[in-house]
């Protein structure tokens, strides 16, 4: 699961898992199960809790930084308040949504059965998980694509 | 308020061809419930086959057919495995308030489901686009990820000027039924 959080608009932090097939050099290591995260505060992207640019062949990284996090702002802009988001890592769906702190919506699975509950209406639901889902797809994980950071 | 409460409303059909149909009223007043049943041949009210009477059974019969043709039942089956053996679609977690009763709407294909609720039921919502835009809470076991239970939602959403139609229907057969057993419409 992946996380988002914004603030004002803009994006406080994140963290997303991706998985890729030419592995990413980690102290030595290679590495192909990536957490990319931002952590609050700083403007920095991280992999695997080391910044992106220390990486060896990091320079890309550092590259994309801004409009990868400006794709973010992007996701945060649908929300007036402070919002946490909990996302699917395979459809980048929503499967929760938290405002100044409270559910707006959950998604749960237990078995074989989902259960959503939410203070929106189903066209809200499908209109904010569109937009997150169409950002992923067509913009972050396109650039993430072309540095080698998935896929 | 109501001089009737709804406690249940459901309609099955086993096998493609066994349609069954029963519903529960009360009469909060006398503490009286009243059980309509129609098995696939009569018509029995608290037990006993209601006189012949063929139009209405008609009326019962197709009017209780159009909820087992809908989308979202079309929908279920593409998620079933099985060749089918039921058909449903029922009312559950019915709440009865002074301004209109509440219930979720539960749509069945074999061993799936689809429920989603609180939806008014009576009346009807005047506009049917007011489904999508009321909170719903939604539960099936026929999506096998994140992705499907979203294209369910969809699903619910098109499929909202059909469930609409359903929900006239249900009161549709109850105004009949109530008729023809005699207790004044609130």
């Amino acid at each position: 699961m992946g996380t988002i959080q914004c603030g004002k608009k803009f994006i406080q932090s994140f963290s997303i898992y991706t998985k890729v097939k030419e592995p990413i050099y980690i102290g030595g290591v290679p590495t192909y199960d990536l957490y990319l995260e931002k952590y609050p505060h700083q403007g920095y992207l991280y992999v695997n809790g080391v910044s992106a640019k220390e990486l060896p062949a990091g320079a890309p990284y550092q590259i994309i930084e801004p409009k990868l996090f400006a794709y973010f702002d992007e996701i945060c802009e649908l929300f007036n308040d402070d919002a946490y988001i909990v996302i699917d890592d395979i459809s980048y769906l929503p499967l929760s949504i938290q405002v100044n702190g409270k559910y707006v919506l959950t998604i749960e699975r237990v078995g074989t059965t989902f259960t959503m509950n939410t203070e929106l209406g189903l066209n809200d639901v499908r209109n904010i998980s569109n937009k997150i889902e169409n950002i992923f797809k067509n913009k972050i994980i396109p650039l993430l694509k072309g540095v080698g950071l998935y896929g | 308020m109501a001089n009737w409460e709804l406690t249940k409303f459901k309609v099955k059909k086993i096998n493609k061809s066994t349609l069954n149909f029963e519903t529960e009223i009360l009469i909060p007043e006398i503490y009286k419930a009243i059980t309509v049943v129609y098995d696939g041949k009569q018509l029995i009210v608290n037990g006993s086959e209601l006189k012949q009477d063929y139009y209405l059974i008609y009326e019962i019969k197709s009017k209780s057919e159009s909820f087992l043709g809908s989308s979202l039942i079309k929908e279920l089956s593409k998620h079933s495995r099985n060749e089918e053996y039921l058909r449903g679609f029922s009312l559950t977690k019915i709440s009865v308030y002074p301004d209109g009763t509440l219930a979720n709407l539960r749509y069945v294909y074999n061993d799936k489901f689809l429920e989603f609720g609180s939806v008014l039921v009576i009346p009807p919502y005047k506009d049917w686009e007011k489904l999508c835009k009321v909170p719903l809470a939604v539960e099936t076991n026929a999506a096998s990820n994140v992705k499907i239970f979203y294209d369910l939602l969809s699903g619910i959403c098109r499929s909202a000027v059909m469930i609409n139609a359903n929900v006239n229907t249900v009161n549709e057969i109850l105004k009949i039924l109530l008729q023809k057993i005699g207790i004044n419409e609130s």
